[in-house]
């Protein structure tokens, strides 16, 4: 009714038809901009090489460590067991506050802005078990 | 309004789900139904069209008056989100959608059951997947010229997105609980409304969402602060929790706007019954049992849990179990809905924005429609 065009869905549904969270949320990890190879032996230093150092704290780090198998999202409280409301605390969050009230939220550094601290997981418990269809 | 029987398409399963529709089946049983289907008249899908854009006049009609006269607490919404609820509303924050669920079978007014004011869902099966069965059942010079169906649902959507990005919203995060294949599927194309609009679209698990306690925003999986976020997460759920100490903080534009959890709470429709006393689209509806026979609904329950059907016919009495037997509720005037062999009938009528435009219709053999209802697809005869 009233309706001028076809539906036409080309951009999302793929990923509705291979559904999957995963892979909706799999961050995308920009390569560090400023690196090149080291110098080698008889050849002039190079002004910039890459440092993995650097280049974990602009992509969300450790994940250099562990590329293919470390659920990164397990940080942030999402997509494991492991942020359910029993979880152990996350490493990262040892050095910082918990957040108050019901102290189940993760709190870590962000890359993007060193000072800050940012707790995760203090939506979305209820939902664990329950559709939040209606 | 009749319901017809018709054979399934042969290749149903591959059809469905080559447009993405891979939920059809829950825990077993069918969840796309298209053994049948409703057929309307022309002058039916006005009558709905205008009740539907009725009903939505009166509820904002209704939350001005709650928001003026301060009747939040009857709406069991802790008081220290009144303000904050009050300032979306006074600030004019948008809202993208809603769908009344309505008893109705053609003859007379529809009447309004409720309204999935905040987290409406099957919205994929009513815009998308309904569409391609009616194309794909008629012989395609028909669709249109005799065949349509009440479906606008994706023009305004991305109607909607457009208005929303000359208002500034660029940019949107999609947020809904993980590893639930509707409630993904559902966020999944509301992010194809709004990226066809030429919005930029992020989805993250609602626990993903962070806040950066230094400078008062919520903030991406990126550190990046969420300016506009849709949510498929009930607003009653997130005041329950840790992250709610920060909502009257934030500068996060929410969709659904928190005045909208006025309209999903069942308190509502008590008090439209009493700012629209005997309207027709409406139900008695009060805060104390009825002397009719009556339903009583928890003012937040999602899905047909823990409602009952209390009637002086035997037969009709009926009750469903649920999490929310402790809440609060409200008693409405009980009304048949469409029955057929095939079950009980509600319709459920969108609208997007500000207006009327598309129908998706979910049955069930029990009176009391739950999470598994069928949704069964519709046409328009025009001749």
């Amino acid at each position: 009714m009233k309706r001028s065009t076809k539906v036409a869905l080309t951009l999302f549904l793929p990923a509705i038809s291979s559904f999957g969270c995963d892979t909706a949320k799999k961050p995308t990890f920009a390569k560090p901009t400023n690196c090149s190879t080291p110098a080698k032996p008889g050849e002039p230093p190079k002004e910039t090489v890459c440092d993995p150092t650097a280049a974990n704290q602009s992509n969300h780090n450790t994940v250099t460590h562990r590329p293919s198998l470390f659920p990164w999202f397990w940080m942030w409280g999402g997509g494991s067991n492991r942020s359910g409301i029993n979880a152990a605390p996350n490493s990262t969050a040892s050095n910082t506050n918990q957040t108050s009230g019901l102290g189940s939220s993760q709190t870590h550094y962000t890359p993007s802005a060193n000072s800050s601290r940012v707790s995760s997981g203090g939506f979305g418990r209820t939902g664990g078990a329950m559709s939040a269809s209606s | 309004m009749k319901r017809i029987a018709q054979a399934l398409r042969p290749n149903w399963r591959q059809a469905v789900e080559a447009i993405g529709f891979n939920y059809h089946t829950i825990d077993g049983d069918l969840y796309w139904d298209e053994s049948g289907f409703f057929e309307f008249s022309y002058d039916q899908i006005q009558v709905l069209e205008q009740a539907t854009n009725v009903l939505h006049a009166m509820c904002l009609e209704a939350v001005e008056v709650v928001i003026e006269e301060d009747r939040l607490s009857e709406f069991y919404i802790p008081d220290r989100f009144h303000k904050w609820i009050k300032d979306s509303w006074e600030n004019d924050q948008p809202t993208l959608f809603g769908r009344f669920d309505l008893a109705w079978d053609g003859q007379g007014p529809p009447k309004l059951l409720e309204y999935n004011a905040d987290t409406p869902t099957s919205l994929f099966e009513a815009a998308v997947v309904q569409w391609h069965w009616l194309e794909d059942i008629q012989p395609a010079n028909q669709v249109i010229t005799q065949f349509d169906q009440f479906n606008s649902l994706h023009d305004q959507l991305i109607d909607a997105w457009k208005f929303l990005k000359q208002n500034g919203w660029d940019h949107v995060h999609f947020a809904a609980t993980p590893n639930h294949e509707e409630d993904f599927g559902n966020i999944t194309y509301l992010r194809d409304t709004a990226a066809q609009a030429g919005i930029e679209t992020q989805y993250l698990d609602m626990p993903s969402i962070g806040y950066d306690h230094a400078n008062r925003v919520f903030v991406d999986t990126d550190g990046n602060p969420i300016k506009h976020l849709f949510k498929l997460y009930p607003w009653e759920w997130m005041l329950q929790e840790e992250f709610s100490q920060h909502l009257l903080q934030s500068s996060t534009i929410w969709l659904e706007p928190p005045w909208k959890m006025l309209l999903s709470n069942k308190t509502i429709l008590a008090i439209l019954w009493e700012l629209f006393p005997n309207h027709k689209y409406l139900l008695p509806a009060s805060f104390e049992p009825l002397d009719c026979d009556f339903v009583r609904k928890p003012i937040l329950s999602r899905e047909g849990s823990n409602i009952s059907i209390v009637s002086q016919q035997h037969d009709s009495s009926q009750s469903t179990d649920g999490p929310y037997w402790d809440q609060p509720c409200i008693y409405q005037a009980y009304h048949p809905l469409f029955h057929s062999p095939t079950g009980y009938a509600v319709l459920g009528s969108w609208i997007i924005g500000d207006r009327a435009c598309g129908l998706g219709i979910r049955e069930d053999i029990q009176p009391i429609t739950h999470n598994t209802s069928r949704f069964v697809p519709h046409r328009i005869r025009r001749t």
